[in-house]
């Protein structure tokens, strides 16, 4: 409605110039048609007056055309009629209202004269007469007159200009609510819906014009937004699917590895046990009984072994996350296990990080899955080796199944100097049941379940070997409070 | 004849069955060790087992492909596959790629030894006279 109001304000500025103008251009017509009006009566008065003064005055004597000259003055009241004395000698009362030295000599030798003076307009007119005092006939107006004329015309003006200025703002201010300031509100309204993301409810304006164009294109505009948006989510959902798929996929995949390492697991105890078994029933065992038995206790507790880490395995996903420092959590491992490490002759050596690496995690997993790392390091490695295990900050990119930018990670590494694992193998590490380890040292379910766990927790596990050289696991893991730790904690290591 | 399985108890089980059938029975502990002792027995004449009793899935050669390979260096031995998947198209596969029999774990001696008798009476039936 501002719009409305300034096409007001600049038509009560346009008409209010417009009619002072006019008012002016009025008035300068009104006093000159004025002059020239009373230049023509006052000639024809006074020309005719002092013709028909001087011939009465001749004819019938002074007394009776002074008579004349009153019943003349009388005619007509805003006009004055009278006859003055030219001669300085005048009496008072026939003397000319103008008294200035030589102006009237023009009268007295027979021109007559005309003086527009403040507040009135006087003519001399000569009369021709006998020797003696030179007459003349005096016509005068006052300029009240045209004053009231002026005046009437400058009101009837401002009254025409004001009700010009109030219908045409009326009208304007109508035109402009209905044709400008409705339908841009409506606009308005219309963008700001888009804007907020809402493409519903197309505009209806039939107007034939710019505003009403500018409606149709912002509702084509809205329609090709809806429709591309549409074809966005769609194109989201697909993909959303699609993942969806894969994972579900993928979920399958590990199902069927889980599977096969179960029945790979299983089969060989239940096999041993079974085959004991049935010798001793058949009584062709040459086993003792209690051998048997024993055998059979060992066979049994391998199976309850495997089914624990089933169960370890089927629980991940449950991860009570809570701030921890990475490098308490992990040295919480090494001293579980310098035990372990020692009755294997391997030296483990603890780096501690310069600074605090916070993080977000399940602080249970995270050791278990540090353990589970040592715990391979120190089986890789022979006797008088050493296996460092180490904490920091490092930039890195997560791989293309976690996904996500460069950026700074907490790390746990775990180095090892044992044989290496060969590249082949190394791709399948992670995999469920695999296992390079001789019969009764693991499962293969140690490193998937570390990688789950650290995928649970929106990290990776990172394995990087050389046959002969060593190997070195590192989890990579979310800082907690993102970037601005990681820069804090560079500073610290900068000051360290 | 050559049994090839990780897990020590049940190596020695087999072999101990298998011995007292009259079989002379030698051992691998995986399958780098029975690809060992194969290819040692194809370049010596006569020295390639009658018979393998061997486990699918072991350290150092998994899978079929181990099969294949066996088949190609010993044209004459006979080979039982023990295995724990015990689907049909593994087993099919197996035979295809020259198993003569495919035993599930746990599998019964009984059949294992029937197996093990049946293959070498075959095989003796063929390259006989």
């Amino acid at each position: 409605m501002r719009l409305t109001r300034r096409f007001v304000l600049a038509i009560i500025a346009t008409l209010a110039t417009i009619t002072a103008v006019n008012s002016y251009l009025r008035y300068q017509l009104a006093t000159s048609r004025f002059a020239a009006r009373a230049e023509r009566e006052h000639a024809f008065v006074g020309r005719t007056l002092a013709a028909a003064y001087a011939a009465l005055r001749e004819r019938d004597g002074d007394a009776r055309a002074r008579e004349i000259m009153r019943l003349a003055d009388s005619a007509y009241p805003s006009i004055r009629v009278r006859v003055v004395r030219l001669s300085p000698d005048a009496p008072p009362d026939e003397r000319p209202s103008e008294r200035r030295v030589g102006l009237l000599d023009l009268v007295t030798r027979g021109r007559p004269l005309r003086l527009a003076e403040p507040g009135r307009f006087v003519s001399w007119f000569p009369i021709a007469s006998p020797p003696g005092p030179p007459l003349a006939v005096e016509v005068s107006e006052p300029l009240s007159t045209l004053r009231d004329f002026a005046h009437d015309q400058a009101v009837r003006n401002v009254l025409v200009g004001l009700v010009m200025i109030l219908l045409g703002s009326l009208c304007v201010a109508m035109l402009g609510v209905r044709f400008v300031g409705a339908p841009l509100s409506l606009l308005v309204e219309k963008a700001r819906r888009v804007g907020a993301g809402d493409l519903s409810g197309p505009l209806t304006l039939r107007q034939a014009d710019e505003i009403g164009d500018l409606a149709r294109e912002m509702n084509v505009m809205a329609e090709r937004l809806a429709t591309s948006r549409a074809a966005f989510e769609s194109e989201a959902a697909m993909r959303v699917q699609a993942v969806e798929q894969l994972r579900h996929a993928d979920r399958l995949r590990t199902v069927g590895q889980l599977a096969a390492g179960i029945a790979h697991e299983l089969g060989t105890p239940l096999a041993i046990v079974r085959g004991h078994a049935q010798l001793v029933a058949a009584g062709t065992s040459p086993l003792r009984e209690a051998d048997v038995a024993r055998l059979t206790m060992a066979q049994c507790d391998r199976m309850s072994a495997l089914v624990r880490q089933l169960l370890d395995f089927s629980r991940q996903g449950r991860a009570v996350k809570a701030p921890e420092s990475l490098g308490a959590l992990a040295e919480r491992a090494v001293e579980m296990l310098h035990p372990f490490a020692r009755s294997r002759g391997v030296a483990l050596r603890w780096r501690p990080s310069a600074g605090d690496v916070p993080v977000e995690v399940d602080a249970s997993q995270i050791v278990q899955v540090a353990t589970n790392l040592v715990v391979n390091a120190v089986q890789a490695s022979t006797s008088g080796a050493e296996v460092t295990v180490g904490v920091d900050v490092a930039r890195a990119t997560p791989p293309p199944d976690v996904g996500g930018p460069e950026g700074d990670y907490g790390r746990l590494e775990v180095r090892d100097r044992g044989a290496g694992i060969a590249a082949t193998d190394l791709s399948r590490i992670f995999e469920p049941f695999f296992t390079t380890k001789p019969v009764g040292e693991g499962t293969g379910l140690g490193l998937s379940v570390a990688y789950a766990i650290a995928r649970e927790h929106e990290g990776w596990i990172e394995a990087r070997s050389a046959p002969g050289e060593g190997s070195s696991f590192s989890v990579f893991l979310p800082l907690r409070g993102g970037d601005q730790r990681s820069l804090a904690f560079a500073l610290r290591h900068v000051e360290a | 004849m050559l049994v090839a399985e990780d897990d020590p108890e049940l190596r020695a089980l087999i072999a101990a069955l298998l011995a007292r059938d009259g079989f002379v029975v030698s051992e691998a502990r995986d399958g780098r060790e029975l690809m060992e002792i194969v290819r040692a027995a194809a370049r010596e004449e006569g020295a390639a087992p009658s018979l393998i009793v061997s486990d699918v899935r072991m350290p150092g050669a998994t899978g079929l492909e181990a099969l294949a390979e066996l088949r190609e260096l010993l044209v004459g031995t006979a080979i039982i596959v023990v295995t724990a998947f015990s689907d049909v198209a593994t087993r099919v596969a197996a035979r295809r790629l020259g198993a003569v029999d495919v035993l599930s774990k746990p599998f019964d001696l009984e059949e294992l030894r029937a197996s093990a008798r049946c293959a070498v009476e075959r095989r003796a039936g063929q390259v006989g006279p």
